[in-house]
């Protein structure tokens, strides 16, 4: 117990050191190896890694406003409202109170996957105990500081929407508390409430985004606004790998606003003054590729390979019984074949990446959804080591998959601009950038065979 | 080439003429709670008010707006009742799922309400069709608005 305490101290003094997130006051670290091996019990999942932990941190400010950090990106499924709602259940504070922000990719953030992500329904479910543990933990830390300051048990105070009570000495709000209760330890086991006593779990909330949503101050990837920043817009070519053979500046150059042409591999960065500019030069460029063997290659041609493929035997996965006699014997047959084409994702929002990089540091925006695989990709592009580069997750318009990109194709990319420029710059995505570059679903062909020995029915 | 924008006068570069009112709202006067979704009017993101009258700005080139009013969502202020009655309903719908297509469901939605006080389901359709939500919130958009509807009175 005693060294989970002192990694809750040493993640605690890493985090006050080192996050610009949060201001003073209360500000809490959870670290529960603990908690992590009985969810991994509860839930049997095997895939995790054996070093699950769980990280969440939570401030109290002096006027009682509560910020959460959710490691998670709110892309439209509610996780900075279903997140908060389990901190809120067990600190029993005022909803109204509540804002969220996203994590950044430092590794205490890390989810069981290892890292800060997004992705596989897994939000809530791995939140569930961790999350209510920080609640419960910050509000016996607030108990144990009202009931010292008024020399009184803890057991005749109680907490109800952000204030500590008590019937002699009536109340104090948490925000008074907050300074005085971030000196104490936190506790080792928090005691959580019963299902019964659930008054914000489970109970219709006002979504914490919803009016930043409903006035346009919720700030997207696309609307970060940085001095003498520049928008860019990249030609790239119909098939990714494909060779750049010619391209005309000057055309580019010589629309109103362009300010810079920059080629970086194949592809060719034009960064104007305004958005609409950038696309016009961008589609001024007249760009040549050279796809090589690649250029036959299409959607139909792929099709067709894999509908050939599909004639062959295949790996087996599972076999019971003689198939191929049962097949031959069978009285009755049913042959199917399902084609699934390449999807774009579509998200409302294009892809798009904000990055201000001076040559030594560098601060990255956007709707990343694997924070820290976005993180390495960026250290990759810059050279820079990963302590000078800052993430800031922004709300996102949709992901559906797209913004998780393995490769971290869209931050690579911007980084690589932002090297040779080494100005702020906002790498936009059209909207046709976006349905023709993006990493699509993966086309899938089935081919099934279904036999029945004797008719049934 | 002068631009009023929220009841506040700027100064846009001739040279800009052709420019959609989009860019010039979000890239050089930073009111970026008009969003960008497809530049080709098919989306509705984009949608703002010229004169009261919804328009997608991603192709209405900045300089028809000259002698007119632009308003955005952030122009929406409290004392216009039926916009407030419009975020009051969407809130209380919780409505915004992403958001990101809210800006111009909401800036159609009060043209809607300003012309027919009292919209039938049809008329809901008819009017908020043409914006796409990839969240799919168009159940809650439609009853938002019989409530904002009912709230203007």
């Amino acid at each position: 117990m005693e060294k989970n305490q002192s990694l809750v101290s040493r993640h605690r003094r890493k985090f006050l050191a080192g996050s610009a997130l949060l201001g003073g006051g209360l500000v809490v670290a959870f670290y529960a190896p603990s908690t992590a091996q009985r969810i991994l019990k509860v839930i049997k999942w095997k895939m995790f890694p054996p070093d699950f932990t769980a990280n969440a941190f939570v401030r109290i400010a002096p006027d009682s406003s509560i910020t959460i950090v959710v490691n998670r990106l709110e892309m439209g499924q509610g996780v900075h409202t279903s997140m908060s709602q389990l901190i809120a259940e067990e600190l029993a504070c005022d909803w109204q109170s509540i804002k969220a922000i996203s994590s950044n990719a430092d590794p205490i953030y890390n989810t069981p996957m290892g890292m800060v992500m997004t992705g596989g329904s897994s939000s809530l479910r791995e939140s569930w105990d961790p999350y209510r543990r920080v609640g419960a933990g910050m509000r016996e830390m607030l108990v144990t500081t009202a009931a010292r300051r008024w020399g009184v048990p803890e057991g005749e105070v109680r907490t109800s929407n952000g204030f500590v009570l008590h019937e002699t000495k009536g109340k104090l709000s948490y925000g008074k508390l907050a300074d005085e209760a971030g000196q104490l330890p936190f506790p080792k086991e928090p005691k959580l409430k019963n299902k019964a006593e659930f008054k914000v779990i489970g109970c219709e909330q006002r979504r914490v985004d919803a009016l930043d949503k409903c006035t346009g101050r919720a700030k997207f990837g696309l609307d970060i606004r940085l001095p003498g920043m520049l928008y860019c817009v990249v030609g790239r070519p119909a098939i990714s790998i494909a060779k750049l053979v010619s391209f005309d500046e000057q055309k580019a150059r010589a629309i109103s606003g362009v300010v810079d042409v920059v080629k970086f591999g194949n592809r060719i960065a034009v960064l104007a003054k305004h958005t609409f500019a950038a696309k016009q030069g961008r589609d001024a460029l007249d760009a040549k590729w050279d796809a090589g063997e690649f250029s036959k290659v299409s959607s139909e041609s792929l099709m067709r390979d894999f509908k050939q493929l599909a004639q062959n035997h295949g790996v087996v996965a599972k076999e019971v019984g003689k198939v191929d006699e049962v097949m031959l014997q069978a009285a009755r047959k049913i042959e199917a074949e399902f084609e699934f084409p390449f999807l774009a994702h579509a998200a409302m929002e294009p892809i798009n990446c904000t990055i201000d990089f001076d040559g030594n540091k560098a601060i990255l925006y956007g709707g990343f959804q694997t924070v820290t695989l976005d993180h390495e990709a960026a250290e990759k592009v810059l050279g820079i080591p990963k302590e000078k580069i800052e993430l800031h997750v922004t709300y996102t318009g949709g992901s559906f998959g797209r913004r998780a990109s393995v490769d971290s194709d869209w931050v690579s990319e911007a980084c690589k601009i932002a090297k040779i420029v080494k100005k702020p710059l906002q790498v936009v995505w059209t909207r046709e950038d976006d349905m023709r570059g993006g990493h699509y679903r993966p086309m899938v062909y089935h081919k099934v065979v279904m036999a029945w020995t004797q008719r049934t029915f | 080439m002068k631009l009023n924008v929220n009841g506040t006068d700027f100064e846009v570069p001739s040279e800009e003429e052709k420019t959609p009112l989009l860019w010039v709202l979000r890239d050089q006067l930073q009111q970026t709670g008009t969003k960008y979704g497809c530049g080709m009017a098919l989306c509705g993101a984009c949608t703002v008010h010229v004169d009261g009258e919804a328009v997608r700005s991603c192709v209405f080139p900045v300089s028809a707006t000259v002698g007119k009013s632009v308003t955005t969502i952030e122009g929406l202020t409290d004392r216009d009742r039926v916009a407030n009655a419009v975020k009051k309903a969407w809130i209380d719908h919780h409505v915004p799922q992403c958001g990101y297509c809210q800006s111009g469901q909401i800036m159609t939605t009060v043209v809607l309400l300003r012309k027919t006080p009292r919209p039938s389901d049809s008329d809901i359709d008819t009017a908020v069709a043409g914006h796409l939500c990839r969240c799919g919130t168009y159940q809650r958009i439609r009853a938002a608005i019989h409530q904002a509807a009912q709230e203007v009175g």
